[in-house]
C-alpha cells in the first residue's frame, strides 16, 4: 500500500529487495549451470594442438615422429590444418609465419575466415610438418614450410579419417613419402600406376575421368580411407585424399 | 502500538530468514565448483546429467569425460612414457621385481581401468548417445557386421583410458612379464576393490557367471592376437533396429566367443531366448555378455610387449533397452573393450564419433 504522499510502505520495500535478491541469485544460477553445460570444444581442441607442438618441439632434426590424435566432443565440426609461410591463404592470425591451426568450421563460408575467428594456433618455425591419411605426421627440420590438410582432418573421430590437403608438394621429403592427391580437379592433373607394390604419379598429367574413377577404386583397393566416412568418393570440396602410406608395402612415388 | 515506519516482529523474522535462505542458496551455487571434483567424478555426473534429461536436450550437455592416462613403468623415481608427452594427470604404476608380480600389477591396472570404465557409464544400461541417430557423418561400427547388426549403425564411444609402457622398461623383462600376462583370468578370478566381493567377471555381467565356459575359453585361446604397447579402454554404445539378442543369436549360435549372463539362455529349440519369457513377446532383452569378438575383429589382444598376444582381450558388455527418460526408451548394445590405441583404422572401425576430452 502506498501512503498518501505516493512513498512505498516497508512492506513493499522488503518485497522488492527480496525480489532483486532472487532475480540476482536466480541469474548466477543460470550462469553456473551454462558453466556446467558449455563445451569446452576450444579447451580440447588447444590441448590437442599442445600435443602436436609437444611433439614437434621434442624432435630434433631429421627425426620423425608419429602421434594419435583423439577426437573430442563436438571435434566434427573442428579441423586440424596448417599453412606454409608462403602460404597467401593462411589465417592473418599466423602474421609471417607458418603455423598449424584447430579451426572449427561447420562447412558454410570461407575455411580461412573461420579460421581466423575461431581456431587455435600454433606458429611453427624451421620445422617441415607432414601428414598421412591416418595423421601421423612427420617433422623435419628444413625450412619454415608446414604441409598438413587444408580443412581435413576432422576432430570428432579419432585421428580422422576425413583427410584433405590443399597443398600438393613434390617428394621425397624427409624420408616419408606423402604425395596428396585432391579429389576432384586436382585429380586430373596426376597419371597413378602401380608397379610391384610401388605406386607412381604422373605429375601434371591430365588424367580422363574414367581413369580418374579407377585410381579411386585402387586406393580403395589399397584400404587407403575414403573421404566421407565410406560414401561414394564423389566430388566435394571436402574430400581429398593422400597417397601417403601404402599399406602393403612400398612406397608413393612421383615419376 | 506500532510507530510508523518500525519493523513489526514479524516483518524481521520475515527478512531474517530470507536473507539466510539467500545465503544458504548462495553458499550451495557457489560450491557447484566442478574444479573441486576428481575427473571420474565430474565424467560420472555429466553421464548422469545427460542420460536423465529428455532426449531433445541432452546433447546439449558434453560427456566430460577425460581420457586417463596409465603410465606403466619399473622405474622407481618417476618413468615416463613417451606417449604421454606433453600430457598432463598422467599416473605411474609401478612394476615390481618378480616377473610375475608384474605381470598381476599390469592386469589389475588393465581390468580397474575396463572396470571403472564401466562403472563411469552407468554400466551400459544409459542411452548416452541419444542424439546421435545415423547421421552421415556418424557412420562407425563396421565391426558389428560381424555380430549381425547393420554396419552403418551408428556407434559413439569414450575413451576412458589409455594404458601405455614407459619406452625405457627393459625389454627382456617385458617379454617374460607379457608372457605371464592374463587379463582375462584375473578378471575371472580377482574381486573388485569396490569390496562388493564379486569378481570383475560378476561384477560387469552378474553374480550367475563365475568362470568362462569351456567353448569361451578356446576362442579366447584360439590363435594369437596382436598385443599393443599402448592400448585405450574404449566405451562403445551402438543402437540398434531389432532386438539386440537376435542379432546376436546366429553369431552366437555359431561361435563360442559369447558369454551371454543374466537370463539369455539357449532355448530347447537352440534360439537364444531370454530364460523364463517368451521371445516372441516383443520385449527386449536386457543382458550382460562377454565376447572375445571386438578383440579378434580388430586384431588387438591386449597390452603386451611382444608381436604376439598369447590370448584374444575379452570385452564386456550390456544389450537390452537403455534406460532413458524418452517415452520410448531405445535399445542397442554397450560395451567396454580394450584396443590398440594406435591403430586408427580399428578404433575407427568401433566408433563412428569420439565423444569426452583426450
Amino acid at each position: 500500500m502506498r501512503n498518501k504522499n505516493g512513498d512505498m510502505n516497508i512492506n513493499e520495500l522488503l518485497s522488492i529487495i527480496i525480489a532483486v535478491i532472487g532475480i540476482l541469485l536466480l541469474i548466477y544460477a543460470g550462469y553456473r549451470l551454462y558453466q556446467v553445460s558449455k563445451n569446452d570444444e576450444m579447451e580440447n581442441a588447444q590441448k590437442v594442438l599442445d600435443r602436436i607442438n609437444d611433439k614437434i618441439s621434442s624432435l630434433k632434426d631429421g627425426e620423425q615422429s608419429e602421434l594419435t590424435i583423439q577426437g573430442f566432443n563436438g571435434g566434427n565440426n573442428w579441423y586440424l590444418s596448417a599453412w606454409g609461410k608462403s602460404d597467401d591463404n593462411r589465417p592473418d592470425k599466423c602474421f609471417f609465419d607458418s603455423c598449424v591451426c584447430i579451426c572449427k568450421w561447420d562447412g558454410t563460408g570461407k575455411f580461412k575466415d573461420a579460421c581466423q575467428t575461431q581456431s587455435v594456433c600454433q606458429k611453427v618455425s624451421n620445422k617441415k610438418v607432414y601428414t598421412s591419411e591416418l595423421i601421423t605426421f612427420n617433422v623435419a627440420g628444413e625450412n619454415g614450410d608446414v604441409f598438413i590438410p587444408r580443412y581435413g582432418i576432422s576432430l570428432g573421430k579419432f585421428a580422422g579419417v576425413n583427410v584433405g590437403f590443399d597443398t600438393v608438394f613434390d617428394g621425397p621429403i624427409g624420408g616419408f613419402n606423402c604425395n596428396i592427391i585432391r579429389v576432384g580437379q586436382n585429380l586430373r592433373n596426376f597419371k597413378i600406376t602401380v608397379n610391384n607394390g610401388e605406386i607412381n604419379i604422373l605429375n601434371n598429367y591430365q588424367m580422363r575421368t574414367e581413369e580418374a574413377e579407377s585410381v579411386i577404386k585402387l586406393f580403395k583397393f589399397l584400404s587407403v580411407s575414403v573421404p566421407g566416412g565410406g560414401r561414394s568418393p564423389a566430388i566435394d570440396e571436402r574430400s581429398h585424399m593422400c597417397l601417403a602410406k601404402y599399406e602393403g608395402g612400398g612406397s608413393v612415388k612421383i615419376v | 502500538m506500532e510507530k510508523r515506519g518500525e519493523l513489526s516482529s514479524a516483518q524481521i523474522i520475515g527478512l531474517v530468514l530470507a536473507i539466510v535462505g539467500f545465503v544458504i542458496v548462495l553458499i550451495l551455487l557457489t560450491s557447484l565448483d566442478f574444479n573441486s571434483y576428481s575427473a571420474e567424478e565430474t565424467c560420472k555426473l555429466s553421464v548422469l546429467t545427460r542420460a536423465t534429461l529428455p532426449s531433445n536436450f541432452n546433447q546439449l550437455v558434453p560427456l566430460k569425460c577425460t581420457t586417463k592416462k596409465i603410465c606403466i613403468t619399473d622405474s622407481v623415481v618417476g618413468g615416463k612414457c613417451e606417449k604421454f608427452s606433453g600430457e598432463e594427470n598422467v599416473e605411474s604404476v609401478k612394476l615390481k621385481s618378480d616377473a610375475g608380480e608384474s605381470a598381476k600389477v599390469i592386469e589389475e591396472a588393465t581390468a580397474n581401468a575396463m572396470y571403472e570404465c564401466w562403472n563411469m557409464m552407468g554400466q551400459g544400461k544409459l542411452d548416452l548417445f541419444s542424439g546421435v541417430d545415423k547421421p552421415l557423418s556418424n557412420v562407425g561400427g563396421q565391426i558389428f557386421k560381424e555380430f549381425g547388426f547393420d554396419g552403418t549403425a551408428a556407434t559413439s564411444c569414450v575413451i576412458c583410458s589409455r594404458i601405455a609402457f614407459d619406452d625405457d622398461i627393459n625389454k627382456k623383462n617385458l617379454d617374460e612379464i607379457s608372457g605371464k600376462l592374463d587379463v582375462n583370468e584375473y578378471m575371472a578370478s580377482e574381486k573388485v576393490p569396490d569390496g562388493s566381493g564379486a569378481t570383475y567377471l560378476q561384477a560387469m555381467s552378474d553374480r550367475g557367471v563365475n568362470s568362462y565356459p569351456a567353448k569361451f575359453k578356446e576362442e579366447i585361446s584360439s590363435g594369437k592376437s596382436k598385443g599393443s604397447r599402448e592400448i585405450g579402454i574404449v566405451f562403445m554404445q551402438i543402437l540398434t533396429e531389432e532386438d539386440p539378442l537376435k542379432a546376436f543369436e546366429n553369431t552366437a549360435l555359431r561361435s563360442g566367443a559369447f558369454i551371454f549372463g543374466g537370463s539369455a539362455v539357449l532355448s530347447s529349440g537352440g534360439s537364444l531366448v531370454r530364460a523364463g519369457a517368451n521371445s516372441v513377446t516383443g520385449i527386449f532383452t536386457n543382458f550382460p555378455l562377454f565376447l572375445t569378438k571386438i578383440g579378434i575383429a580388430l586384431g588387438v589382444g591386449g597390452l603386451s610387449a611382444v608381436e604376439t598376444y598369447h590370448n584374444q582381450q575379452i570385452s564386456a558388455g550390456y544389450c537390452g533397452g537403455f534406460t532413458s527418460t524418452a517415452k520410448d526408451a531405445r535399445h542397442g548394445c554397450s560395451i567396454v573393450s580394450a584396443v590398440d590405441y594406435n591403430n586408427i583404422d580399428a578404433v575407427n572401425k568401433l566408433c563412428g564419433t569420439i565423444e569426452g576430452a583426450p
